[in-house]
């Protein structure tokens, strides 16, 4: 190692980051300039030492706690959303499936359904008496002409109520495939009633909604305010990050116009720890209505 | 908890630990005020920086990740904004310290009033640290930086690189310029002391 490096070194060295220490003790030890460097160095570290320390103000400290806490406090409000989510989305669901199934029922059918099993049963009995013994198909022979020949004459022997006698599966096949117009004139009679039901309920349900209309109407708004407001917050937490102050100053705003005062307040106070939006933020501060 | 890693507090303040975020700023916060002190040489712009840094921190604390130390992202924030202030200014026309005025080619800072030791009865102390500071605040501004980022956060000089922007090698050289000029400040002023 020569002079030039060892005065490269030597700094290393007192900073006690050296790359090598042996090299550059070497070289002082024969060196009287490279020793007069490296006192030098060291005095003006020792003295560097003395350089006076301030501290910042306590009131600056102590905002920036409060905007710590104010962070953790957001985030927790955040995750509780997250965690009320589910249930809306399980409500909705069940919305749903109650939706398709309401929906999906076959209407005309299902009330007659029981009454007429029984009926069905009955004149199926009754059939049975009147048939004559239905041959036996020994085991093993095929289903043939004759016996379905028998069974198509004991159906034609009951006259006008080849309907009534059929099995249950077959009758509800059958008025699936029963003329569209009958067909028609049962749903008509079908929805007439509901028709008539539904506009009683209809009508009481308006007399006591048209009661209740003008803060009904408030709260619905301020409601969906507030959802689209939280809409934008999960938007922003959506893209892992932290909303910015301009974004805070707007959340406040939409939180203000939502009626959500205290939510209005949270913002704009996170839009005051920032120079640029706190003259704003401190003037929306000052519109909203007192606590 | 105040043995805990810095970045480990930064974790434990991201799931809602307050008390985290108090040690991390505890930990940082005289180091850090005292490099942006220097480097803006304002209290006051000083003040307002910090606390920016500090709000920087905490509105990004979400974005970091742990691929860098905690003090090196500090210190970049703090760099950063310290840069953007001084090109405020710059834009703004203030009047710096440092620039030249008129035709007498002296600066603000040569020509205000030197508050120095107005009695003997000043503690030879204190003088020290009043010319320390006025030795620092004269050094150039890439010296400084990496001077008071080795001297006052005691960073290890790769560290400095990454925080900076520059190879190891360069902030080592910077750091030994800043000693000689250092050293030479004030041997200029215990010699004419003895004058």
């Amino acid at each position: 190692m020569n002079c030039e490096e060892c005065m490269e070194r030597v700094f290393e060295l007192i900073e006690q980051e050296p790359s090598d220490p042996a090299g550059v003790h070497e070289v002082l030890e024969r060196c009287p300039e490279c020793r007069a460097l490296f006192a030098d160095m060291k005095t003006a570290l020792e003295q560097a030492a003395a350089l006076p320390l301030e501290e910042p103000s306590a009131g600056t400290d102590e905002a920036i706690l409060r905007a710590a806490r104010a962070r953790i406090a957001r985030g927790a409000s955040a995750k509780h959303r997250w965690l009320a989510a589910p249930q809306w989305a399980a409500a909705a669901v069940a919305l749903l499936a109650i939706g398709v199934g309401v929906w999906t029922i076959p209407r005309g059918e299902e009330p007659q359904f029981e009454s007429e099993v029984e009926v069905e049963d009955a004149v199926a009995d009754s059939v049975k008496e009147e048939l004559p013994a239905a041959p036996t198909r020994p085991k093993g022979t095929r289903y043939d002409d004759s016996m379905a020949e028998g069974g198509s004459a004991a159906i034609a022997s009951l006259g006008d109520e080849p309907a009534a006698a059929a099995p249950p599966a077959r009758r509800r096949r059958e008025a699936k495939t029963r003329p569209h117009e009958a067909r028609e004139e049962e749903a008509e009679s079908d929805s007439a009633e509901v028709g008539a039901l539904a506009g009683a309920a209809l009508a009481n349900d308006s007399a006591v909604r048209a009661e209740a209309a003008p803060a009904a109407a408030s709260k619905k708004q301020s409601a969906r305010g507030s959802r689209l407001c939280e809409e934008r917050v999960a938007k922003i937490e959506g893209e892992d990050r932290a909303p910015t102050p301009e974004e805070s100053l707007a959340l406040g705003r939409c939180y203000r116009e939502a009626g959500d005062v205290p939510e209005a307040r949270r913002w704009f106070e996170a839009a005051l720890l920032d120079r640029d939006t706190r003259a704003r933020a401190r003037r929306e501060l000052r519109a909203l209505p007192s606590k | 908890m105040t043995d805990r890693s810095d970045e480990r507090l930064l974790s434990a303040y991201r799931e809602g630990d307050a008390e985290a975020f108090e040690t991390l700023l505890a930990r940082y916060r005289r180091p850090l005020f005292n490099v942006i002190l220097r480097s803006v040489r304002d209290r006051g712009r000083a003040e307002e920086i910090y606390q920016d840094v500090w709000m920087k921190v905490i509105e990004r604390s979400g974005d970091f990740r742990g691929d860098a130390k905690f003090s090196t992202w500090l210190y970049t924030i703090a760099r950063n904004q310290c840069i953007d202030h001084q090109r405020k200014m710059r834009f703004r026309g203030h009047a710096s310290l440092e620039a030249a005025q008129g035709e007498t080619g002296t600066s603000l800072g040569d020509r205000m009033p030197n508050p120095g030791p107005s009695t003997e009865t000043l503690a030879a102390g204190r003088l020290m640290r009043e010319r320390i500071t006025e030795a620092v605040r004269q050094l150039p501004e890439e010296q400084r930086e990496v001077f008071l980022l080795r001297q006052l956060q005691g960073m290890a000089f790769a560290e400095i690189a990454e925080v900076v922007g520059i190879p190891a090698n360069t902030v080592k050289s910077r750091m030994r310029y800043a000693l000689e000029r250092l050293q030479r400040a004030l041997r200029d002023w215990e010699r004419s002391d003895e004058l």
